[in-house]
């Protein structure tokens, strides 16, 4: 799948928008911190974020930052007005990645420069609709390297941050934030309906960027699904399933990664447990059970010990599992394993004796 | 491969491993024997894992006027193939026996001494076992892979009161000697800060396919106790250091070389913290530190790990170091050099300290002359345990990507039980680490 039919499936799936979350409460700047002045920003009655042209409130930055995300607002501009909504913004390096707001204005500013540009670094085409006082809608999509910017509906800019000169090295996540208008006194620009799609917080956006080309993107996936955690287990066991060399690197070393975030927060046997447990009963591949089992030996709990057990007649998962049960330990885990010792797998056996050894409570083979 | 001849068995009791089952290996201890090679008598040699290391170890003990080569053992028959032309060339007419199992070599009673230059997780079976069998042991570093395996090997030295050399042969040097005295003579005053470092980590290596083993190699073999994993390449023969399945990447591999120095010189304990940071290659199946900063606090004394150079006087150029910095001056050491800061002066060496280190005859001199005296040679085992520790707890705080906190009279980490989990990393059969009794338990 491309990435351009990706990102239609992604504007095409959400209608009445249930995964978008407003990042203004329509009475306080809470979310956010302005740069400049603060007083350079206004919360109306309705809600509405207002610039103030008389002070210099620099940028409001969200206090957060993000990496993936499609950021729709609404946006209107005083007759000579000039903002931007900077994205991926604030963050290492010095390549800023601004989307400009702005007013007609004499002389006419170049298609680099006008509304809807990547301000400095990519021209639109075609040009929006730049009619001051009257509200317009804007779409910014950031998905790996592929920025997009849409005004009225219509895509206008479009840029791939590796085949652009003056985007090379651009961020791959960082702040949003809005311009305080700085084109004079009684110049202003008005905000509304500032809403996001967080799609790192999706694993299945996640399991497609874990499968880009890209190293980098691949990275910066695993990182997030770290933090996305127990969520993204089934999608993580699914790249594993496919078994090349890739999805298998990529998903193993992501699949630590959760443990090592999961099990900082809860220590072994929470909710990592439960979901490895419950994916080890379902019908993945022997290899791909193995890594489960192999996590659970650092996040399992006696919850995991049931089907633990029944992965240990399994020639290709008995030592994995046994080691597995060693591991968690106490009398459920070592009940299961002498069950073993005596059951009709010989594989199962060799590797309960040994386990039960490790354990300190050898016990001979028959 | 062949096994090569009949040899007579007289000299030492002679053992029998079964081939099957897992019971053979529980390591039940065997009895120490009571072995010591008469003064006329040349001592036998045999080494295990015969790749650069192993072909290094080959041609040292060779040279020894009182070393016999009597067997080679790799699970790579064109490995053994090598080292066996060139034992051949060192020693002509001389009959050497090739082993493709390590077990062969070690039922051998006319072994005196193993070599060890297996990839890391082989390290502590391959010596506990030879302990076992009545051989004393030169095993390359690191010592092993995990903190159990550390435990178990210490407990079966003991118990066997065999010798035992760490390969970290740079410790016979002059200058490290030279460099402990220093240290220990207080010319820096009182030693609050410790930086190591070595440069480079684990490349990526891509994603090749996997593959069928090729058939010179024996591939469930060359695994031992590792987990199964399907057959690529890269896993094998040099780059293994870059998995955790078999090592610990440049971190592991360079950490006693240059570790050796600030423990010799300190008598450094356990760690008391230990905070890891770091982040793998991207691009590739290696799955070690691409770079790797550990933070540890000892009591009285702070000791950094860095895949960078560090900025201090002293450092600029050197990829592998150890610096000291005490109350009166600093030191920079690293293989074949050291300066020291004192007083705002640069320096080679403090001549009124006086030489109080007996030297090194060299380091497998060193291990062979106490193969014959049964002292314990440089970096003997209870030393290269301790010296090992830290790294070994540094690999769990990288992996886990968070500070731990370490109780070294409990001999676990304080409330993290995926953390102690990872003390122990289970064998595959029919593999198994000895039981350890001692007081305090791994788990």
């Amino acid at each position: 799948m491309t990435l351009a039919m990706a990102l239609m499936a992604l504007t095409l799936a959400a209608p009445g928008e249930p995964e978008f979350t407003p990042l203004l409460d329509g009475e306080s700047l809470a979310g956010w911190t302005a740069t400049g002045d603060e007083s350079g920003w206004v919360v109306e009655d309705d809600g509405i974020l207002l610039t103030v042209g008389t002070v210099d409130g620099g940028w409001l930055a969200t206090d957060r930052e993000y990496a993936d995300f499609v950021l729709r607002l609404e946006y209107m501009l005083s007759e000579v007005g000039n903002s931007g909504v900077l994205v991926r913004g604030m963050a290492e390096g010095s390549v800023v990645t601004e989307v400009q707001l702005l007013a007609p204005w004499t002389p006419r500013r170049d298609d680099l420069h006008c509304t809807g540009s990547l301000y400095g670094h990519v021209a639109v085409d075609p040009r929006p609709d730049e009619t001051p006082l009257v509200w317009h809608s804007m779409e910014i999509t950031a998905v790996g390297k592929l920025l997009t910017v849409s005004v009225d509906g219509v895509e206008v800019c479009r840029a791939n941050t590796d085949e652009v000169e003056s985007l090379a090295g651009a961020s791959l996540s960082g702040k949003i934030a809005l311009q305080s208008s700085h084109s004079g006194p009684d110049e202003w620009v008005r905000f509304r309906n500032i809403r996001i799609r967080d799609l790192d917080a999706e694993p299945g956006h996640l399991a497609y960027q874990l499968r880009d080309e890209d190293p980098a993107i691949r990275r910066h996936a695993q990182e997030f699904a770290a933090r996305l955690g127990t969520a993204m287990v089934p999608e993580l066991l699914r790249l594993h399933a496919e078994g090349t060399p890739l999805s298998v690197a990529t998903a193993s070393e992501a699949l630590a990664w959760v443990a090592a975030h999961a099990t900082k927060e809860d220590g072994s046997g929470g909710a990592l447990s439960a979901a490895l447990a419950r994916e080890l009963a379902a019908d993945w591949p022997a290899q791909t059970r193995k890594l489960a089992l192999e996590m659970l030996a650092i996040a399992g709990g006696e919850d995991a010990i049931p089907p633990i057990a029944a992965s240990m007649p399994h020639p290709d998962l008995s030592f994995s599992a046994a080691a597995a049960l060693a591991a968690i330990g106490g009398d459920a885990a070592r009940s299961a394993l002498n069950e073993a010792i005596g059951g009709d797998s010989r594989d199962a056996e060799i590797a309960a004796a040994i386990a039960l050894g490790s354990m300190g409570a050898g016990k001979a083979l028959g | 491969m062949s096994i090569s001849g009949a040899r007579p068995m007289g000299r030492r009791d002679f053992l029998k491993w079964s081939a099957a089952g897992a019971a053979a290996f529980l390591g039940a201890g065997r009895g120490a024997f009571a072995q010591t090679v008469s003064p006329g008598e040349k001592i036998n040699v045999a080494h295990i894992g015969l790749g650069g290391m192993g072909r290094s170890h080959l041609e040292w003990f060779a040279a020894m006027p009182d070393v016999n080569t009597v067997a080679l053992c790799d699970v790579d028959s064109e490995h053994l193939a090598t080292a066996l032309a060139r034992a051949q060339e060192i020693q002509p007419g001389k009959d050497i026996a090739t082993y493709s199992d390590f077990r062969h070599v070690l039922d051998r009673g006319d072994v005196d001494v193993i070599t060890c230059a297996t990839p890391d997780h082989w390290h502590a079976l391959v010596t506990i076992m030879a302990f076992d069998a009545g051989k004393d042991v030169y095993a390359e570093k690191p010592l092993c892979r995990t903190v159990a395996e550390s435990r178990a090997m210490v407990d079966a030295r003991q118990r066997t009161r065999r010798v035992f050399q760490l390969g970290t042969q740079i410790h016979a040097g002059d200058n490290y000697h030279r460099a402990v005295e220093l240290v220990r003579s207080g010319v820096l005053g009182d030693i609050h800060t410790v930086r190591l470092w070595k440069t480079g980590g684990s490349p990526g290596l891509g994603y090749p396919p996997f593959e069928d083993p090729p058939p010179q190699l024996d591939w469930e073999m060359w695994q031992g106790p590792a987990i199964r994993r399907p057959y690529t390449p890269p896993r094998c023969h040099f780059s293994y250091r870059y998995f955790w399945d078999y090592s610990g990447g440049v971190y592991a591999d360079f950490w006693c070389h240059i570790a050796d120095m600030a423990f010799w010189s300190l008598g450094i304990g356990e760690p008391i913290r230990i905070h890891a940071r770091g982040t793998t290659p991207a691009d590739g199946i290696a799955d070690t530190p691409a770079w790797i900063e550990v933070d540890y606090e000892f009591d009285g004394l702070d000791l950094h790990w860095s895949t960078d150079v560090p900025d201090v006087p002293g450092a600029a150029g050197k990829g592998i170091g150890c610096q000291f910095e005490g109350t009166r001056g600093s030191m920079v050491v690293d293989y074949g050099s050291r300066v020291l800061f004192i007083d705002g002066e640069e320096i080679e060496d403090v001549p009124d300290v006086p030489q109080s280190i007996d030297r090194s005859p060299g380091h497998q001199r060193n291990f062979l002359d106490c193969v014959r005296s049964r002292r314990q040679p440089e970096s003997h085992l209870d030393y290269a345990a301790n010296m090992t520790l830290p790294m070994l707890l540094g690999c769990i705080s990288f992996r886990l990507q968070r500070p731990l906190e370490w109780d070294a009279a409990q001999g676990s980490f304080v409330g993290d039980e995926a953390a102690n989990r990872m003390l122990s990393v289970p064998y595959h059969g029919p593999w198994a680490l000895p039981e350890v009794r001692r007081k305090v338990a791994v788990r």
